[in-house]
């Protein structure tokens, strides 16, 4: 039985979360920085709050966990823990776009796109209005910001 | 709100279906130059691309041709689509390409239409021509095909003119971004072998290509592709079995050129090229035998698509009825789609912003 290694991660709420390496690297801003060799005492993530970070977590542990083999079962089993995963209300799937987004996981990135996406498709024009309405704020600082990003591209 | 990551929103955005998209377009003048911006055209045509859509084309006899969209899980149930232009003013269905679809006028191909369903807009076209005297046989080829180093659609016609023993071959491009035709300055001494195919050519990595032949109007051995960017001809290897055997048709699957022929008159192959222009990396993925297909030898076979991740592969068969293959077990099993009054033509293709 030999003993994997774990990283500590310090949050915005001061609080640390002990992680197996292994998990530890599914975040690509993670990886690098334990490559850097920052990661000696503990690797501060000073915009993430506890709430969230436990879920990242929460996600890279599964999968990390699950075989990445082809059978049905474990695709199933996957699946399904994806879709419980995103159940979420959509502050936090903001928020979760915030702290993947720093800590660039792909995966899990796609994910919360696809499910926002799907959130958006559904609906009637009276309910897209309704939704727009109510994260006016966030979609409006999201228009702004990806305006000022296609200006400076010169797109 | 600090450091809202600005790739959000257009990520978001672009997995949309164009319908979605469209209303966002008219909520604000910010969102509509975000989604009229050919990057994130571009994007949102990358995205569909990830999800392969098939369109049929139906036509009866003496009647117009009718779109409507696939679902190969429920293939009696879809709805036609609606055409803003008279589809009998077009009866030839030529290809698509990134959600366009390009039909044509007879005969000749005088008219082009390209036409987007999801945003339903459509632009017609009208075609150089050149008309040789009467001695002469004329015989126009057009396709649409995808310039990727130009970010440009474009439609190549090929017009040959002249008797059985000498060709004169004229080549014109037209560029959706310049809405103009060119002219081509490029020898294309080669035969179409009009009994064994319709000269239909099909666009992979940016260039369009044709079965054709070097000796005569009866042979069908040569793979010929025409780059969209250089605007040049070039030979494309195809597999060594075909040195003495016939390739009917071409076909795309998965972003790779294939093959379709007779081998040695006794079964069907499809063969795919795996690495472009890599002659080794041909391979035969499918075989269709007289004991798998309970119809005649001769069939007409159209590769379309892979179903299940690449484990079928989905033929359109004598216009007829799908051909599901399993590359695995090699065995198949069939759809009807069509039936002898009615010839359907499928096509793939996705839902996209592109502009006409």
């Amino acid at each position: 039985m030999s003993f994997s290694k774990t990283i500590m991660l310090r949050n915005y709420d001061g609080e640390t979360f002990v992680v197996d390496e292994v998990v530890a690297v599914e975040p690509q801003t993670i990886e690098h920085m334990i490559e850097d060799g920052c990661a000696n005492t503990s690797i501060p993530l000073p915009n993430i709050t506890s709430k969230i970070l436990s879920k990242v977590i929460e996600h890279c542990k599964k999968h990390v966990e699950t075989p990445n083999s082809n059978e049905k079962d474990a695709k199933a089993d996957l699946k399904s823990f994806d879709f419980d995963f995103v159940k979420a209300d959509q502050g936090t799937l903001f928020d979760l776009i915030l702290a993947v987004n720093y800590l660039n996981i792909k995966g899990l990135l796609d994910l919360i796109y696809q499910t926002i996406a799907d959130m958006i498709k559904g609906k009637t024009p009276e309910e897209e209005e309704e939704m727009r309405r109510v994260n006016a704020w966030v979609f409006s600082c999201f228009v702004g910001v990806t305006c000022l990003y296609f200006k400076s591209k010169k797109i | 709100m600090s450091d809202v990551p600005p790739d959000a929103l257009v990520n978001i955005l672009s997995r949309l279906p164009v319908k979605s998209l469209l209303r966002c377009r008219s909520l604000s003048k910010t969102e509509r130059a975000l989604i009229d911006s050919p990057h994130f055209v571009n994007l949102h045509t990358k995205q569909s691309m990830k999800t392969d859509k098939l369109l049929v084309s139906s036509k009866r006899t003496h009647s117009s041709t009718s779109f409507r969209p696939l679902n190969l899980d429920s293939p009696q149930t879809s709805v036609e689509l609606e055409t803003p232009f008279n589809t009998t003013d077009f009866p030839k269905v030529l290809g698509t390409c990134h959600g366009l679809v390009c039909l044509s006028n007879m005969p000749f191909d005088r008219f082009i239409v390209l036409w987007n369903p999801a945003t339903q807009k459509y632009k017609v076209i009208l075609t150089p021509m050149v008309y040789p005297s009467s001695s002469n046989v004329l015989i126009a080829f057009n396709q649409v095909g995808y310039d990727h180093v130009n970010d440009d659609y474009k439609v190549v016609r090929l017009i040959q003119t002249g008797g059985y023993v000498w060709l004169n071959s004229m080549v014109f491009v037209y560029s959706l971004k310049l809405n103009m035709w060119r002219s081509v300055e490029q020898r294309f001494p080669y035969y179409f072998n009009l009994a064994l195919c319709q000269g239909q050519g099909v666009c992979v990595n940016s260039a369009l290509h044709w079965v054709v032949s070097k000796k005569t109007h009866l042979g069908n051995d040569l793979l010929v592709s025409f780059d969209l960017a250089s605007q040049s001809f070039q030979l494309v290897p195809h597999p060594e079995c075909f040195n003495s055997d016939m390739i009917t048709s071409l076909g795309v699957l998965g972003g790779c050129l294939c093959v379709v022929g007779y081998r040695e008159l006794r079964s069907i192959d499809v063969w795919v090229m795996g690495e472009y222009g890599v002659k080794e990396s041909w391979s035969n993925l499918v075989a269709l035998t007289p004991g798998n297909v309970s119809r005649c030898v001769f069939l007409s076979v159209r590769p379309i698509t892979y179903l299940k991740n690449g484990k079928e592969v989905v033929l359109e068969v004598n216009q007829q009825w799908f051909e599901i293959y399993d590359i695995e077990k090699k065995t198949s099993r069939q759809i009807m789609i069509g039936d002898a009054s009615r010839r359907i033509s499928t096509y793939v293709y996705q839902e996209t912003l592109v502009r006409l």
